[in-house]
């Protein structure tokens, strides 16, 4: 869904410009994502941790553009794990969660946002996406006239009248 | 600037929302030469993020409901710093309807006479009845969707195109409310159920709320514009209005504004009609002080900026142990309730609200708002459930009635300023005892429906602090020039070639969602304007 205008996009005044990172993901970065996405999401009975799903380090660049206003934040954040163990990435996430409520927001949001991109887990969860499903021409009155309105049509009025009528 | 003669136009229209889409439309189809100056452009279907997997991460910022969170060259900041709420709009070709979730049901009976039935706040100088018929007309016009015979209006309601869907989620809530015996009806939504003029039906995005990808919501770009167009009307884009020019006569003369570039321009007109929101309406009038009007135009009554009605939504979303299809739209609601919109004996406030149920389209949404749960509720091996979880959703809203307050106000700001330099609004408002009082019976009832409904988990928000999109009040409308701005048609008592169209002329606020109620005012107004054109010096 992308176009190009010669001569450079017009000025959209309306109309945000498509986001991106200020600049590429480090491969310290991603491992540190990688990490943190596995403490939130992690395998549990017949479900896979984040980064066990197809192409997820695609679908983390793609959430990371997304939320780039929040670029500065989640990379100063992931630059305080340099490596760290699962148990040091957990406790980091919870003071996090506690203390900066706003930068745990938008990590949590990049990478469970990743996770839920992939079509594996769409599938896994029955998220079809946001997309064309116009109703049957029927469908409207099949559900209305069962008798679903009775009780409320059997009530009568229910307004305040204005004294005009 | 630019100030050429052989432009000079009939009417001068100030915003090209859903009131300035109606009223260009109308007087442009009459013959008038009209040109609509808007400080925003142009958004296509393909722009909205729902064409987009990632769309719920974008709604986050760049799409965001908050000017103030977006910051795009079409917006002006807000200062919100005394305010309990934010007040939210979009600007654009259709200003705010592009954003709306396009419900659509009128004021009630009642509305209009709540000094009369109800001691408190004032009455309108209309009635419902008086509106009714122009809400007929704006109803056959775009094509709005729903069930004729709603018990909570008087005889005689109907709508040209049949109602949406109830779907999963709408007659799951509507068995909660039948077990409690509350009234309910199938939504009211300016979204056709079939095609219709330029609209296309409904594709069930279930993203209205974000722009409708399948330009199937009436929004005013798409249900007035393309009319309007037609008729001969002018729309100037990027044109932002700093200040409405009045003669030595004390009548409007025109429209300065501001071009993409930063050049001002004067467009000048023998009327002028301002439709830039409950916000943006009495900024421009204050920003239009003069000799003439030393406390900005049109405010010898000191109520310019005063009474701003913002209805604080409140909600309750709960979550259900069986797949309700809940990613599906129209979003929109799905059913709606006026059980509690008047006041009741018993109660321990006044007036009341009107309860909404829509799906919950989203699985990052879901999680979202999961965010009240500990850490450990949401995420590890929870987190998997949560998402699970999106499929399941209702959301239980509610608009409450808020009533007018002139401690309430939209006044300039003396340094916060937009792209161009502009004062930007500061907004003051606090919400009264009597609105805290309602927001937590709102939530109260709302949890009952869930209760009643088999809902397993409940998420209440007794106050959306960022979600206040109903503009309201800042210019009302009443015959005495000492307690009102303009009369019944928009007319400014100061100023008669100056009117105003929008929210802001609303006197109560009703808890109905406005649209609807703005957009028949507009048409009232735009024909008073064409009927009482030799007065104005309006050459038709």
């Amino acid at each position: 869904m992308t176009t190009s205008t010669p001569g450079g996009p017009p000025s959209r005044l309306s109309v945000p410009p498509k986001f991106a990172a200020p600049r590429p993901l480090t491969s310290a970065e991603v491992s540190a994502l990688r990490a943190i996405a596995d403490v939130l999401i992690p395998a549990s009975g017949d479900n896979p941790a984040a980064t066990s799903e197809p192409d997820f380090d695609a679908w983390l660049v793609r959430a990371v553009d997304a939320r780039a206003d929040a670029f500065g934040a989640i990379t100063a954040f992931l630059g305080q794990l340099d490596d760290a163990a699962a148990g040091a990435v957990d406790q980091a996430l919870r003071a996090l969660h506690a203390e900066q409520p706003g930068q745990f927001q938008a990590l949590s949001a990049v990478v469970a946002g990743a996770w839920l991109l992939t079509p594996t887990v769409r599938d896994r969860i029955g998220y079809p996406g946001q997309r064309r499903d116009p109703a049957r021409f029927e469908e409207a009155v099949d559900q209305i006239s069962g008798g679903i309105l009775d009780p409320v049509i059997a009530r009568g009025p229910v307004y305040t009248s204005d004294g005009t009528d | 600037m630019t100030n050429r003669e052989d432009e000079v136009a009939d009417v001068v229209v100030i915003g090209s929302g859903p009131s300035g889409g109606v009223v260009t439309h109308t007087l442009a189809a009459r013959g008038f030469r009209v040109v609509c100056l808007e400080q925003g452009d142009w958004v296509n279907p393909t722009d909205y993020p729902a064409n987009y997997p990632e769309w719920e991460l974008l709604i986050q910022k760049q799409w965001a409901h908050d000017p103030n969170d977006r910051g795009l060259p079409a917006d002006y900041p807000l200062d919100v710093s005394d305010s309990d709420m934010w007040p939210v709009m979009f600007n654009a070709v259709g200003g705010s309807s592009i954003y709306y979730g396009a419900e659509w049901p009128r004021l009630l009976p009642s509305d209009f006479r709540v000094r009369t039935l109800d001691g408190v706040a004032d009455d309108w100088p209309i009635t419902y009845a008086d509106l009714a018929p122009y809400n007929d007309r704006i109803d056959a016009f775009i094509g709005v969707s729903g069930l004729g015979g709603d018990p909570a209006y008087p005889d005689g309601l109907d709508y040209p195109l049949p109602p949406h869907p109830l779907g999963k989620a709408g007659r799951k809530a509507a068995a909660g409310m039948n077990a409690l015996g509350w009234h309910w009806w199938p939504g009211t939504n300016a979204i056709p159920s079939q095609k219709f003029k330029e609209l296309s039906q409904c594709a069930r995005w279930g993203t209205c709320e974000w722009g409708c990808p399948e330009s199937s919501k009436a929004s005013a770009d798409i249900a007035f514009w393309p009319h309007a167009l037609r008729s001969g009307a002018t729309l100037i884009t990027g044109a932002r209005v700093r200040k409405i020019e009045t003669g030595s006569d004390g009548r409007a003369a025109g429209a300065i504004w501001i071009d993409r570039d930063g050049a001002e321009h004067l467009q000048r007109a023998h009327a002028v009609v301002v439709c830039a929101n409950g916000i943006g309406t009495p900024r421009l009038l204050l920003l239009s002080a003069s000799a003439q009007h030393p406390d900005g135009l049109a405010n010898s009554s000191g109520l310019v900026g005063k009474n701003l009605m913002l209805h604080p939504n409140c909600s309750v979303t709960g979550f259900y142990d069986e797949n309700l299809e809940s990613w599906r739209g129209p979003a929109g609601q799905l059913i709606h309730s006026m059980e509690f919109y008047d006041t009741r004996a018993g109660h321990d406030f006044v007036r009341g609200a009107k309860l909404q149920a829509l799906p919950t389209p989203g699985p990052l949404n879901a999680v979202e708002v999961h965010r009240t749960l500990p850490y450990d509720q949401l995420w590890g091996a929870a987190i998997h459930d949560v998402a699970r979880s999106h499929a399941c959703g209702i959301l239980w809203a509610a608009n409450t009635e808020d009533l007018p307050d002139e401690a309430n106000t939209v006044t300039l700001d003396p340094s916060l300023t937009d792209g161009d330099g502009i004062p930007a609004p500061k907004i003051r408002y606090r919400i009264s005892e009597n609105t805290r009082k309602l927001l937590r019976f709102a939530v109260e009832r709302m949890e009952e429906i869930h209760a009643a409904s088999g809902a397993v988990r409940t998420f209440p928000v007794e106050l959306w602090i960022d979600q206040p999109g109903h503009l309201l009040g800042t210019a009302r409308m009443g015959h005495d020039p000492a307690t009102s701005v303009v009369d019944s048609y928009g007319r400014a008592h100061d100023v008669p070639n100056l009117f105003l169209a929008d929210g802001s002329i609303f006197v109560t606020s009703g808890s109905a969602n406005p649209t609807c109620t703005i957009s028949a005012l507009a048409l009232r107004a735009a024909e008073h304007v064409a009927a009482t054109a030799k007065d104005q010096k309006v050459s038709a």
